[in-house]
C-alpha cells in the first residue's frame, strides 16, 4: 500500500481493535439499530404486502376493465361484451385473465334479507385470480362456470341464518333492467380470513348466472393479473386501444384507500427510519468525539509531522465508517435472521379483530425488499459520515503543539 | 541569502497572553544556523528555548520578527504549507518520544515517508537502513509498547532521520532517559550529524546533550544571553 488512504484505513483498523470495548458497544449498537429498522420495516411491509395482496385478490386485480358507468352504478345494464379479438389477445399474450359477472342482489334466506354482491365466476380462472385460490371451504366448491350451486361466505350465511344445504332466494335485476328472483342451493360456506370478502360477496358459477338473467354474452368487468409495471404498462396501453370506449383501471384507482394506506405505510417506514437515525447519530457523534479526545495527542503528532489537515479529518472519517461498516454488516445478518425466523408469519390471532381493521391478517409474513436493505444501509452510511464530521472537525481544531503535550 | 545557512532568525519575540497577563517568552532574538551545526539552545525553564524551537519548527508564529528555514520565510506561510515543510524539510524529536502506539518499530519509521508518498519499496529499505543505524533491527516489529524508553526514543530519531531532512529539532530528547542511554543517543545523533550532514538543534538542560553539540547557544528570560558562534 503507497497512498496515505491506505496508510490511514490500516492505521484506522488497528485503533478499532486498540479500543476493543468500546467500539465492539459501538459496533453492537449500530447493529441492533440496524437489525431493528430492517425488522421493523420488514413488518410495516409486511403489512402493506398483505393490504395489497388483499386489494388485488378482491375481484380487482393489476388491470380491470369496466364501463365507465358501471364505476358508477354497477348494474347489469352497464355491461359489456368483450371482443373477440380481445380475449384472443389476452390468450396468446401469456397472462392470467378472466370475465365476471359481478351484480348487486339481495340475498333472502327464511329469516334474514340482505343486500350483498352475487358474482358469477368461473371457479378454475379465479384459482389464480383471486382470494378464491386461498380461501377454505366448508361444503362443496364452484367446479366450473356452469356449476349451479352457490357458495356463501361465513359470516354473511351467520347473518342469514342458513348453512350449507339450505336454499336462498336472490332478487337481481337483469340487463334490460327487470327485476328477476332465482333460487339458489347453498352449497358451501367460504371463509376468506381477514379480507372481509365472506360478508359481501355470494358466489356462482358465471354461465349459470348468464343464463339466468338471459345475456349469454354480458360481462361487468375483464381483470388481469400481471407481472410487475412495466406489463401493467403494456397492458393498459393495448386494451386502451383495443377497447376505446371502455375504462381501464389500475387497482390503485378502484381501491384508493388502500393505495393511499400503502402510501402512509410508506411514509412510516421513512419517519421510523428518521427517529431511530437521529437517536443513533447522537450516540455515535459522542462515542467518535471521545475517541478523538482520548487520541488528542496522536492527533497532534500527526500534524506535527506535516500531516495535512484534510488527511487527519479522513482519518477520523474512515475510522467511523470502519464501525459502521462492520456495524452494518452484523446488523444486516440481524435482520435477515430475525426476518428469516419470523418467515412462517407472526401470530396476530390474539389480536385478530384489532388487527382486520387495520388491514392485518391473523398471521403477519414480514417482507424484507433489497431496495429497504439498501436504502437502510446508505442512510446508516450517510449518518455515521455525517456523525464523524464534528468530531473530525474538533480534530482538525487541535494545536498540534498543544495536542502534543495532552491540552485539547 | 547564503545556501548554507539553514535557520536565520530576525528580531524574534514571542509573546502570551494580554494587558497583566503579559509573558515575553521570547524578546528581539536573532538567530543564524548554518548547515552541517550540531547546535544546542540551553537555559533554565522558562528562558524561551522550547518556545525558540516551536518557531523554527513551524509550529508556533512569532509575535514579532521573521524565521526563514532554508530559503522560505515561515511567517508568509498557511497552515498548510507550513505542513508541508514540516514533512519534507524537518524532522522532530521529543521529550516524550511519541511513537504511534499502534503501529511497530518500522511503520513508525515509515509513517512520514507515507505522507510523502515514497513507493512502497523505496519506503521499507530505508525504515530498515535507518533502523540498522540506530541498532534496532531485530526490534522492527515490536510495537513501541513493547520497547524500553531509550529503544522508543531511536525510533524517534530514525522516524526523524529517514527523510533527510534539512533540520532535525530535538525537544528535550533525553529528558525520559538515563544517563548511559543518553550517552549512546546523543552518540547515535553526533554520527548522524557527522555522517549525513544534518543539522541539529536541539533544546535541552542536560549537559551530556551539551557536551555532544558543537555550538552552544544560552538563552535567559527570552534572550540569547551566550552564543559560542559569537565568540
Amino acid at each position: 500500500m503507497n497512498t496515505p488512504i491506505a496508510m490511514i484505513a490500516r492505521l484506522g483498523l488497528r485503533n478499532l481493535m486498540r479500543y476493543r470495548r468500546r467500539n465492539s458497544m459501538l459496533c453492537l449498537a449500530v447493529a441492533i439499530g440496524m437489525g431493528t429498522l430492517l425488522f421493523a420495516g420488514s413488518f410495516l411491509r409486511g403489512w402493506e404486502f398483505s393490504m395489497r395482496a388483499d386489494a388485488i385478490d378482491a375481484f380487482v386485480g393489476d388491470l380491470k376493465v369496466t364501463t365507465d358507468n358501471y364505476l358508477r352504478d354497477p348494474v347489469a345494464e352497464h355491461g359489456f361484451t368483450v371482443p373477440e379479438n380481445v380475449t384472443e389477445s389476452l390468450a396468446t399474450g401469456g397472462v392470467r385473465w378472466t370475465t365476471r359477472l359481478l351484480l348487486p342482489v339481495a340475498i333472502q334466506s327464511e329469516r334474514e334479507t340482505r343486500g350483498v354482491t352475487l358474482a358469477g365466476i368461473d371457479p378454475a380462472d379465479e384459482q389464480h385470480l383471486s382470494f378464491m385460490g386461498k380461501m377454505t371451504i366448508e361444503g362443496r366448491p364452484l367446479t366450473a362456470a356452469n356449476d349451479s350451486g352457490l357458495l356463501l361466505g361465513k359470516e354473511l350465511a351467520r347473518r342469514l341464518g342458513t348453512a350449507a344445504g339450505k336454499r336462498v332466494v336472490i332478487s337481481v335485476q337483469d340487463a334490460a333492467g327487470h327485476n328477476r328472483e332465482f333460487g339458489y342451493r347453498v352449497i358451501g360456506l367460504f371463509d376468506a380470513e381477514g379480507t372481509g370478502m365472506e360478508q359481501a360477496f355470494a358466489l356462482v358459477g358465471r354461465e349459470n348466472l348468464k343464463q339466468l338473467i338471459e345475456a349469454p354474452s354480458l360481462s361487468t368487468e375483464l381483470s388481469l393479473r400481471l407481472n410487475g409495471e412495466a406489463d401493467i404498462a403494456l397492458w393498459r396501453a393495448r386494451l386502451r386501444a383495443d377497447l376505446p370506449d371502455l375504462k381501464v383501471s389500475r387497482w390503485e384507482e378502484l381501491q384508493p384507500q388502500i393505495a393511499e394506506l400503502i402510501g402512509f405505510s410508506n411514509s412510516a417506514i421513512y419517519i421510523w427510519y428518521a427517529v431511530l437515525l437521529t437517536a443513533l447519530a447522537f450516540g455515535i457523534a459522542n462515542t467518535f468525539i471521545s475517541a478523538v479526545l482520548e487520541r488528542t495527542r496522536e492527533l497532534g503528532l500527526m500534524q506535527v509531522l506535516g500531516m495535512k489537515r484534510s488527511l487527519i479529518v479522513l482519518q477520523v472519517v474512515i475510522e467511523s465508517m470502519w464501525i459502521m461498516v462492520a456495524g452494518l454488516v452484523l446488523g444486516v445478518l440481524l435482520g435477515l435472521a430475525a426476518v428469516w425466523y419470523f418467515h412462517d408469519g407472526i401470530d396476530l390471532s390474539q389480536w385478530a379483530q384489532g388487527a382486520e381493521m387495520f388491514g392485518l391478517r391473523a398471521v403477519m409474513v414480514p417482507q424484507l425488499l433489497r431496495t429497504d436493505v439498501e436504502q437502510a444501509v446508505f442512510l446508516m452510511l450517510a449518518l455515521g459520515f455525517v456523525a464523524s464530521l464534528y468530531p473530525a472537525w474538533r480534530a482538525v481544531r487541535l494545536n498540534g503543539l498543544e495536542a502534543l503535550r495532552g491540552r485539547t | 541569502m547564503n545556501d548554507s545557512v539553514v535557520v536565520r532568525a530576525e528580531a524574534v519575540s514571542r509573546q502570551y497572553g494580554e494587558g497583566a497577563q503579559l509573558v515575553h517568552a521570547l524578546d528581539l532574538v536573532d538567530l543564524m544556523v548554518t548547515a552541517g551545526e550540531f547546535v544546542s539552545l540551553a537555559g533554565p525553564s522558562g528562558s524561551g528555548k522550547s518556545t525558540l524551537l516551536n518557531l523554527i519548527g513551524g509550529l508556533d508564529r512569532p509575535t514579532h520578527g521573521s524565521i526563514w528555514v532554508g530559503d522560505q520565510c515561515l511567517s508568509e506561510k498557511t497552515a498548510g504549507q507550513l505542513a508541508d515543510l514540516r514533512l519534507h524539510k524537518i524532522g522532530f524529536v521529543f521529550q516524550a518520544y511519541n511513537l504511534l502506539p499502534v503501529l511497530s518499530a518500522r511503520e513508525n519509521v515509515e509513517f512520514v515517508m507515507q505522507l510523502q508518498g515514497v513507493p512502497a519499496r523505496e519506503r521499507q529499505q530505508r525504515a530498515d537502513q535507518m533502523l540498522d543505524a540506530v541498532g534496532l533491527s531485530s526490534l522492527a516489529h515490536r510495537r513501541p509498547g513493547d520497547m524500553s524508553g531509550g529503544q522508543q526514543q531511536r525510533v524517534a530519531v530514525a522516524r526523524a532521520l529517514v527523510t533527510r531532512p534539512l533540520l532535525l529539532l530535538a525537544d528535550e530528547p533525553s529528558a525520559n532517559l538515563d544517563s548511559e542511554t543518553t550517552e549512546s543517543l546523543l552518540a547515535l545523533l553526533r554520527d548522524m550529524n557527522t555522517r549525513f550532514a544534518t543539522t541539529i538543534i536541539t533544546a535541552t538542560h542536560d549537559p551530556i546533550v551539551m557536551r555532544y553539540a558543537k555550538r552552544h547557544v544560552h538563552l535567559k528570560d527570552g534572550h540569547i544571553v551566550a552564543d559560542d558562534a559569537a565568540a
